[in-house]
């Protein structure tokens, strides 16, 4: 003998009708054939849903109709249990994970609910979703038993919470990435963040254009490389050493895209937090890829901004922040060197820096990475 | 439907104890009890291993003794039709007594040595995963107080096969973007500028470490009702103006964005820059609240000037590298000799050493270049 359970029709069409359910916590669009499922699986003629976020807000609803299939109207379903639940007064669900059962007469079912023959008795159910908020679905039924209809969705309910919980948490993972994700894009210098073993785990906006050219970073098979290989090496080891002690600092390795353009690559460890299981859960390191590079217009006016500079004074500035000599200034800006003298002293007063290098570091300080 | 059979609410309270752990991986051991428990088998266990090195990447049991739950890495190793587990089709369910001669098993050592110590005959295994790079196995072992496993426990084992699957998926990607999440907001943590994302309500939906610093100090910015908020007038409109504008995606401020100066009385100067966020960003309608990037630099962040690394970039000498860390944080050659504890003629002779080693003539130059080489890393938490 074997010591299991018996295979029976419904067991095979309550685990289809949980498929149907839980796929809506991968897929968000598969709610409305969830809830049909559901709706089917507990043999009633009518369902409607509605998801409440945790700031009571409706975050979905639907509906379905054995004869209209799954209702557009998604507003419908909400209005239809708003209403169940009025009317329920002192009856109503209370109680997260309870089903209550009422009788026809009792409350008045959406119309477009009671056009069927017979008179509908709704069982209406609410579930919690942790910190997610909570949701209501309501199940219309003209020919089943009070008790086995009940017992079916009570059954079913803590599964529907379970999807939609699931679907939330999904939700917010992907959203903390996508919000890192962004932020680090936003950056002008090249982050690529790698495992001890200079896997490649993701490349900002700057750092993919920089592979791209791979004038100096290049990926094969989805491992860094350096163009030089004396600087793969320090850059493997930099970042053996970084990830495993993160919070120890930056190591800097040294790097050409080609004789006159020096990158400078700063490997730091990144601090990782505990998981219970993870496929690739290994030391990780961040390399910044600095390369020279004008400071672009908007900060440079910031800065005009921030010492209510003059438009002539901010045109020099502008000029010596990115390296430039006074004769220089003079020259490309088409004024006297002794205009240029007269400037620089009343950017000196209004910063309050000494010396034209102070300027240059100043700007720089005030840009982004 | 029929009336409730009991069986019925054991397979559904299975079920959710399967997606219980997709979401808590400690909860494994009672899903797996409670499969066992439906298949009437002894003990019951996950292994997930890489397709390639065979190591192992998860592995959870329930039922199972020491020291068998320790050993049984080195036992399967020996087990003779372990290749057989490898050519199963994910979701696909057998009986290891099918799969293999049971004669040949029993006098293989894992048989002596790790199952039949234990009781265990055979196992209704369900391949959960099988490509390239994984290669998962559920499986219930059947004791020695039962046939071996039949058709209704491969049936049962089935009706158990998407949600077992499904549950590893959603664990899977939950750990994944939990993981990825975690990494690049680590990896925003090690910049010193104060780095936040804002909704059109100024809603800071992520602050970097050291936003979260100067946000909690409250000097310049700060919160206002779970709000950006800045501490000196007519800045909170200007933010807002930016950051609508940002959020837009007004083509007359295009990608580079807006730059705010931010006064602070008798501390270095700071600047807010407002971002906006290319239309074109991958994972945009992920996070459809983020309205802006807000970039907080200030004049105070002592950036790690990369000395070795521009002293190996251009064959500098150890004098001639720290001359270069010095002039180019914009201090003077007797500054410098002052703090080097040298005299400033030989910090003058090592700097046009350094100037003819880096292509420059100038000490704002060498200013520009250390500074737009070096990034401000901030302090560990």
């Amino acid at each position: 003998m074997t010591g299991g359970i018996a295979i029976s029709q419904s067991a095979s069409e309550l685990s289809l009708a949980l498929s149907r359910i839980y796929a809506a916590s991968l897929d968000a669009s598969a709610w409305p054939s969830a809830i049909e499922a559901a709706a089917r699986l507990v043999g009633a003629d009518a369902a409607a849903s509605i998801f409440h976020g945790c700031g009571g807000a409706i975050g979905m609803s639907v509906a379905w109709d054995r004869r209209a299939g799954t209702l557009e109207l998604a507003a419908d379903a909400a209005h239809a249990i708003a209403g169940l639940c009025a009317g329920m007064g002192s009856g109503a669900v209370r109680r997260i994970g309870q089903a209550i059962y009422l009788p026809s007469g009792g409350t008045a079912p959406p119309a477009r609910w009671t056009e069927n023959e017979a008179p509908a008795e709704t069982i209406v159910g609410r579930f919690g979703l942790g910190s997610a908020g909570s949701g209501i679905v309501a199940f219309l039924f003209s020919k089943r038993r009070e008790e086995d209809a009940l017992a079916d969705v009570e059954r079913l309910l803590p599964h529907i919470a379970r999807a939609s919980a699931i679907g939330t948490r999904l939700d917010r993972c992907r959203e903390a990435a996508a919000r890192a994700e962004i932020l680090l894009d936003g950056l002008g210098a090249g982050i690529v963040l790698v495992t001890d073993r200079l896997r490649i785990i993701h490349l900002n906006r700057a750092a993919r254009a920089l592979l791209a050219r791979g004038d100096c970073l290049q990926s094969e098979d989805g491992i860094i490389h350096a163009r030089a290989p004396r600087t793969t090496r320090d850059l493997a080891e930099a970042v053996a050493r970084t990830a495993r002690a993160p919070g120890g600092g930056a190591v800097t390795i040294a790097a050409f895209r080609d004789a006159a353009s020096p990158v400078v690559l700063h490997v730091v460890g990144l601090e990782s937090r505990a998981f219970a299981i993870s496929m690739a859960d290994r030391p990780c390191a961040a390399i910044v890829v600095m390369i020279p590079n004008r400071l672009p217009g908007h900060v440079l006016d910031a800065v005009a901004d921030l010492y209510d500079l003059t438009p002539a004074e901010a045109a020099v500035f502008a000029q010596i922040a990115n390296g430039k000599t006074p004769a220089e200034v003079a020259q490309t800006l088409g004024i006297a060197a002794s205009t240029v003298r007269t400037h620089l002293l009343r950017l000196f007063d209004k910063t309050g820096v000494r010396r034209q290098a102070d300027l240059v570091r100043l700007a720089r300080d005030l840009s982004l990475p | 439907m029929p009336a409730v059979h009991p069986d019925i609410d054991r397979l559904s309270s299975t079920i959710a104890a399967v997606y219980d752990s997709a979401i808590d991986p400690g909860r494994w051991p009672e899903a797996l009890e409670q499969t066992a428990g439906l298949l009437g088998g002894r003990t019951a266990s996950i292994g997930i291993s890489d397709a390639v090195t065979r190591e192992t990447i998860m592995r959870t049991s329930w039922g199972v003794p020491e020291p068998y739950l320790s050993n049984y890495a080195e036992y399967v190793a020996t087990m003779p039709f372990y290749a057989l587990y490898a050519q199963m089709a994910v979701e696909e369910a057998k009986a290891g007594s099918t799969m293999y001669d049971m004669g040949e098993f029993r006098s293989s050592l894992f048989y002596r040595e790790w199952a039949k110590p234990q009781g265990l005959e055979d196992v209704a295994a369900l391949c959960l995963m099988n490509d390239r790079h994984r290669f998962g196995i559920f499986g219930v072992n059947i004791g020695d107080d039962r046939d071996l496993a039949g058709p209704a426990d491969i049936e049962v084992l089935k009706l158990l096969a998407p949600h077992v699957r499904r549950a590893a998926t959603i664990g899977d990607l939950l750990d994944v973007s939990a993981l990825s999440a975690a990494r690049m907001e680590a990896a925003l943590d090690i910049l010193a500028t104060g780095i936040m994302l804002v909704d059109t309500e100024l809603r800071v939906l992520h602050a970097n470490r050291a936003a979260a610093r100067l946000l909690d100090a409250g000097e310049g910015l700060g919160y206002a009702s779970g709000r950006l908020s800045a501490r000196w007038p007519t800045a909170n409109a200007a933010i807002q103006t930016a950051v609508a504008r940002a959020a837009q995606g007004d083509l007359a401020i295009g990608r580079a964005g807006f730059s705010l100066p931010v006064p602070r009385d008798g501390q270095a100067a700071a600047i807010l820059h407002v971002l906006p966020i290319p239309h074109s960003q991958p994972r945009r309608e992920l996070a459809p609240r983020a309205a802006a990037a807000i970039f907080v630099a200030s004049a105070d962040a002592p950036p790690s000037a990369p000395v070795d690394a521009l002293a190996a970039l251009y064959d500098l000498s150890r004098a001639e590298a720290m001359t270069l860390e010095q002039i180019g944080a914009g201090r003077s050659p007797s500054e410098a000799a002052a703090k080097l504890g040298v005299s400033v003629s030989t910090v003058k002779s090592h700097l046009v050493r350094v100037f003819r080693k880096t292509g420059t003539s100038r000490q704002p130059e060498l200013v520009h270049l250390v500074g737009s080489l070096s990034v401000s890393i901030g302090a560990p938490a």
